[in-house]
This record gives C-alpha cells, sequence and structure tokens, in this order.
C-alpha cells in the first residue's frame, strides 16, 4: 500500500510541479546564500569577524542554522502537502501507520527539503574539502527534512492548539539547536556536524511521533470560516469584504503592509542626504509605498470576480461601474497608506509635499492598474498559498512592468529636478489624471465590453 | 416575449444550438429536457448573453440582448454556483441583490420570509459564508436569489438538483405558482421529466441543440410522449418481457 500511495504522490509531484514557484525559491536562497558568505568573508559583526578567522568547516552548523527559520517560513508559503488522507484513500484498506510512514518519505522525497541542501552544497564545495562538504550537505539535508516534517505537522494539525504545539516545539528547537551551533563549536568540524544531525533526527522522530499522534478527520464543516461581519453590502463593499476575507488577498497586503510600511520609515535614513540620488531613491521608495497596495491587488482587476462574474452580467451591473469602484478602493488603501506615513512628517523624516505628490500620482496612476481587466484570468481567492501562480498569465506578468513606469517617473523627477518643482509636476499629473479617472475608465469599459464573450469564456474558466 | 431568430452556437466544428424559430410568449412556464449534451444550458446562456451566438439573435420583450442590458431589470436567473458570491454570507447575497435592483430592506425581509419554508432555518441566521453551505442550500440561496426580485422572466437551470424530495416538491410549487398568480415567464431544465411535467405548460425538447419536440402539456399529457422519446416504459420492464 505504501508504494501505492507513494506512486500516487509521484504522479501527483510531477502533474503539480510548478518551475516559476522553484525559480522565486532557488533565488531567495541563493540572495541569503550570497549574503551569509559576504558576511563571513567581510565580517559584519564582532561574532562573525571571530568566527571569519575559523576554517569554514567549522562554521558549517552556523551556516546551516542560519537557513533553518527561513527555510520553515518559505515552506509555510510555498510547500503544499497531503497531510491528511482523502476521502478516496480514507475509504480505501490504507491504515493511519501506512499513512504516517508515507508521509515522512514522502517528506524525505520532496523537492523542497532537498532545494537548501543543493544550494548550501554548492557554497560548502566550493569552501571546504570534499568530505566535508558532503557531511555538511548531509547535516543540512537533515535540518531542512525536519522543517519540511513541521510544515506537514502544521497542515495536519486541524486546530489552534495543535498548530501551537508545533510553534512552541519550533522555538524550543531553533533555541536548542542555537545553543549547540555556538557553544560547541570547540569541538572538531565533524563532531560538531554530527551532533548538529543528531539533533535534527530527533526532531524529526519527535514530529513523526506528534503526526502519529494527531487522529484527524477531514471535515469540512469543521473549517467553515468564522463570519466577519460587515453590515450592508453594496458594489464597493464587494471590493473591501473579498479583501477581509479572501486569505489570498488579505495575507498578501498585510504582508506587504509590515515589510514595507516600515522600510520607508528605516530608508528615510540611509537616503535622507541632500544630493539628487538621495532624493531619487527616496521618491523611489516614498511611491512604491503609498502605491504598492493598489499594485498587488490591480494585478488581477476581476479576478476575483471572475468567481461569481456570470451572475453580475445578468444583473443590472456595469462593468464601468465596476471599475470605478475599483478605482475608489484603490485610492482608500492608497489613503490608508499614507495615513501610515504622516507619523513621518511629524518625525521630519519627510516633507508634507513630498507625501502629498507621492500620494496623488499613485492614486492618479491607479488607473494603469485598471487594463489587466482585459487579460485577467479567474483567481481562487480561497487558496492560501502566498506564492501562489493560479490566475496568473504571461499578459499579466508582461503588464507588471507597467506601474514601474511612474514609480521610475516619480523618482528621477526628485532626481533631477529641485524638490519644490517635483513636488508640483508630479502633483499636478496626479491630479490630471484624477480629473480624467470617468473618461479613462469608460474607455477601458468600452474595450472590455467589446470583447466581453471571450472575457467571461476566460474568466469563468 | 422571448423571440429568437435564426440562433446558432458552434463550438469548433459542432453545432450545438441550431434554433430556426422559437417565440416564447409572456406568462408561459416551458420546460426544457434533453439528454445530456442537448443544448438546455447553452441555450439559456445565451439567453442570457453569457455566451455570444454565431448566428442570429434573442429578444428579450422587444429588445436585442447583445445590444440592450435593459432585460437584466426584470429578469432573474441561477445557472450554477457560480453566479453565487462565495465569500458573501446568505443575508450578504441577499442584501447585494435587493441593492442592485434598487429594493429596500424591508422589501427584501418581507421577501424573503416567503421563502422561510424553503429555508427551513438552515440558511438565514447560520452566520457561514456561502462557500461552507452544502450544495444543496448553496441552489436553495440561488434560486430564492433569482425569485427575490419578482421577475417578469426567470430562468432556473436544473433547479432540482442537489435538493431533498420536500424542498423539490417545494420549489416546483412555488415556481408554478410564480407563474400562475404573476404571469412570470419561466424557463427551466431539468432531467426530472415528473417535475417539469407537473408543472411545465409547454415543454421543448432538445437533442443536439435542435428541438425536436415543442408539446404543449396540457394536464401533463406531454409525459406519455417523453416517456415514448426516452423509452423509459422500455427500459422499466423486466428483461424477459423485452
Amino acid at each position: 500500500m505504501l508504494k501505492i500511495l507513494l506512486k500516487l504522490w509521484w504522479i501527483e509531484t510531477r502533474r503539480t510541479f510548478n518551475w516559476k514557484k522553484m525559480g522565486i525559491f532557488i533565488y531567495i536562497l541563493f540572495i541569503m546564500a550570497s549574503f551569509l558568505i559576504s558576511f563571513y568573508v567581510g565580517g559584519g559583526s564582532s561574532v562573525m569577524e571571530q568566527m571569519g578567522d575559523l576554517p569554514f568547516e567549522r562554521v558549517a552548523t552556523v551556516m546551516g542554522l542560519a537557513f533553518v527559520l527561513p527555510d520553515f517560513l518559505l515552506k509555510l508559503t510555498m510547500k503544499q502537502d497531503a497531510a491528511i488522507m482523502d476521502d478516496y484513500l480514507k475509504a480505501k484498506p490504507v491504515t493511519e501507520r501506512t499513512w504516517n510512514k508515507f508521509l515522512i518519505l514522502s517528506n524525505l522525497l520532496d523537492y523542497w527539503n532537498y532545494m537548501v541542501p543543493l544550494v548550501m552544497a554548492l557554497i560548502y564545495f566550493i569552501f571546504m574539502p570534499v568530505g566535508y562538504a558532503l557531511l555538511a550537505t548531509l547535516m543540512t539535508y537533515v535540518l531542512s527534512v525536519a522543517d519540511g516534517l513541521a510544515i506537514t505537522c502544521l497542515h495536519k494539525a486541524d486546530d489552534w492548539a495543535r498548530k501551537l504545539a508545533v510553534w512552541v516545539g519550533l522555538l524550543f528547537y531553533l533555541f536548542i539547536l542555537t545553543l549547540y551551533a555556538f557553544c560547541f563549536i570547540g569541538l572538531g568540524a565533524v563532531a560538531h556536524i554530527l551532533g548538529m544531525m543528531a539533533l535534527s533526527g530527533l526532531a524529526i522522530y519527535v514530529l513523526y511521533r506528534y503526526l502519529c499522534a494527531m487522529r484527524v478527520y477531514n471535515d469540512h464543516k469543521d473549517q467553515a470560516s468564522s463570519v466577519r461581519s460587515m453590515g450592508r453590502v453594496s458594489l464597493l463593499s464587494l471590493e473591501y469584504l473579498c479583501l477581509i476575507r479572501a486569505k489570498r488577498l488579505r495575507q498578501s497586503l498585510i504582508f506587504g503592509l509590515v515589510i514595507i510600511v516600515p522600510q520607508i520609515y528605516a530608508q528615510s535614513s540611509t537616503f535622507g542626504g541632500d544630493s539628487g540620488i538621495d532624493h531619487g531613491f527616496m521618491a523611489f521608495f516614498m511611491y512604491f509605498s503609498v502605491a504598492f497596495p493598489s499594485i498587488i491587488l490591480g494585478q488581477w482587476v476581476f479576478g476575483v470576480e471572475a468567481n461569481f462574474f456570470h451572475g453580475l452580467m445578468t444583473k443590472p451591473v456595469s462593468v464601468y461601474r465596476l471599475l470605478l469602484n475599483k478605482y475608489y478602493f484603490y485610492m482608500l488603501i492608497n489613503l490608508v497608506v499614507f495615513l501610515l506615513l504622516v507619523p513621518g512628517l511629524l518625525m521630519g523624516k519627510w516633507s508634507l509635499g513630498f507625501l502629498c505628490s507621492a500620494a496623488l500620482l499613485a492614486i492618479g496612476t491607479n488607473l494603469l492598474l485598471l487594463p489587466t481587466c482585459l487579460f485577467s484570468t479567474r483567481l481562487d481567492v480561497f487558496s492560501s498559498a502566498f506564492f501562489n501562480y493560479q490566475g496568473a498569465n504571461m499578459s499579466i506578468n508582461v503588464y507588471s512592468f507597467v506601474p514601474l513606469v511612474p514609480m521610475i517617473g516619480f523618482a528621477f523627477a526628485f532626481a533631477w529636478l529641485p524638490p519644490v518643482v517635483a513636488e508640483w509636476i508630479t502633483s499636478l499629473v496626479g491630479i490630471g489624471l484624477i480629473a480624467a479617472h470617468r473618461p479613462i475608465i469608460k474607455r477601458v469599459a468600452d474595450m472590455f465590453m467589446a470583447r466581453r464573450y471571450e472575457r467571461m469564456e476566460k474568466l469563468g474558466e | 416575449m422571448i423571440q429568437i431568430s435564426n440562433l446558432k452556437k458552434v463550438y469548433r466544428d459542432k453545432t450545438v444550438i441550431d434554433i430556426p424559430e422559437l417565440t416564447i410568449r409572456d406568462g408561459q412556464l416551458i420546460g426544457l429536457v434533453g439528454n445530456n449534451g442537448a443544448g438546455k444550458t447553452t441555450l439559456m446562456r445565451l439567453i442570457l448573453d453569457l455566451i455570444k451566438a454565431d448566428e442570429g439573435s434573442v429578444e428579450n420583450e422587444g429588445k436585442l440582448v447583445h445590444e440592450s442590458d435593459d432585460w437584466k431589470t426584470f429578469t432573474g436567473s441561477f445557472i450554477d454556483g457560480r453566479f453565487l458570491i462565495d465569500f458573501f454570507t446568505p443575508e450578504e447575497y441577499f442584501a447585494f441583490i435587493g441593492k442592485v435592483y434598487g429594493l429596500d430592506e424591508t422589501t427584501i425581509h418581507q421577501r424573503l420570509a416567503g421563502f422561510e419554508a424553503l429555508m427551513n432555518g438552515e440558511i438565514l441566521g447560520t452566520k457561514k459564508y456561502l462557500r461552507d453551505f452544502s450544495e444543496g442550500n448553496r441552489q436553495k440561496v440561488g434560486i430564492i436569489g433569482a425569485m427575490l426580485i419578482q421577475p417578469r422572466v426567470l430562468i432556473l437551470d436544473e433547479p432540482f438538483n442537489y435538493l431533498d424530495p420536500s424542498s423539490q416538491i417545494l420549489i416546483s410549487k412555488m415556481i408554478e405558482r410564480e407563474c400562475r398568480e404573476r404571469g412570470t415567464t419561466v424557463i427551466l431544465s431539468s432531467h426530472n421529466l415528473n417535475f417539469v411535467s407537473d408543472i411545465s405548460t409547454r415543454i421543448l425538447l432538445l437533442e443536439k441543440g435542435l428541438i425536436i419536440k415543442d408539446l404543449a402539456n396540457v394536464e401533463g399529457r406531454a409525459m406519455t410522449e417523453l416517456e415514448a422519446y426516452f423509452d423509459i416504459a422500455d427500459a422499466t420492464q423486466p428483461a424477459a418481457e423485452l
């Protein structure tokens, strides 16, 4: 039976393999690895400087450790598991014991769990003797499998208490690994690496026992979402309700807010100088901060509505009105970021004119996002993976460069012109676009209606 | 009145709808029957202007559906789950429909009261999003959404699917009453010949995109012809008698 399960898993893995997703994963790993190497070679902190004097194989455990948390977080967003038996398997003679064995085997074979070791292997083999490099690669693999299995446990856990146990366990595991990696660095390299592997092996065993202890039924009724009531509904409420209730959109927006807004506050110190370059970079970050929520949502105009577009099109709802509401909603979320940036005025990090010109231009250029309705595809709003390419297509990928144009224009304006002149020019362009939004949106709506059958067919797929 | 003229829909080389002429008068309750692939849903989608006709046209109350949106203000429809907004609760969905059709809150509540028996306490006040409902209850929400606006034209594809027997009977009676009392023109499709012949005033039998029988259904008399066509009588005979 285990053989059959593995065969099924292999077929599914082959058929659902996503090169783009894998490319992004490897790229992120590559960036992180380069960062670590440059730290090791150049010396970044006193600890790293001290470690820089050690031979590379002696810091292999620290390198491996540095990847545990990022690897876990990346898999949390990308790795998809069949942690619970589907009904068609549950109804067949597959025992829970066989299933758990399958879970551990599938984790050993899962490509997500050997991508980190493969990337790290390149570094190990460049900087270490072959024997050490092999051992360090094996250690990284064991660490990665432990991460992968923890993700499987999270996917299998059906309530918050069981998930919490995994998170607490992860923190404890990281604490022990860190303690070991730094306190026992005096051990010989081989013993140090083997010790690290033993700790991860123990973690894998504990996780496996935990998987076996969890008796979970694939009962979707228990997973019914709790209702976040927003009272009355209208066409505009379609916009914010889907944002609040669809995990995928909610996650991407919150993720963006958490990363990007603090970023602009941080960049204001880095690019706080008076040179044109500083002004340009600061302008780039400012525009991006205000505009990014609408840029994220604007990639898939009608992607959410595609789920019920046929229903909408049989009701007296015009595409023009839908697009107009989208534009106003994008304006609202830009203003939310604007409000988050107001404290920067009080801290003296930027001027009111600078902030307002970025906001006006961002709101105005939201018009550039609306034509994606002409080639967008259906977006499964209830899927949770953040890096999810369902709904993406080549046209959208190409069109995603368009929002870069005003961003670069804004940056160049501030890099080349005196700030006051740049503020006036960009504000006036923004105001002009806002003033012209109705005829422009009408034009886009007309274009959509001219090809509505083809669009409805595509959106319905 | 719905007027169909020279309507043709072709997918690749296959003609899935070919109707030279069809007039559906006000207040008629049309039952569309036919085997899978007969073109029932395609015909409904063409009437609702969801897909493009390769030839011909559909007029609803004198206006071409692909040229004017006027028909949308008085036509209620439910084809499949894609008509539902999954991240809405039923209350929000009905409120949304009310908003789109200009119904105030009191009117919506009054009209929903008429569907209480059908909802059977399983839809309103459940604090669940539509995606979390069973197929049967989603079907009910879709049908209620279509009927809530008290349409002059009502189009329902397989309205009895997924429903329990009580709800099937209830829905069929509601549709029939809607047609009789309010003069609504109804077009529904179903594989359930009993329900169709019980309530329809006219039955259109489709096969491979063609209307092969147009039966007036006075007191359920069309059933005999339908049974003969689908060979129901023969199929239910014991093997020895065949």
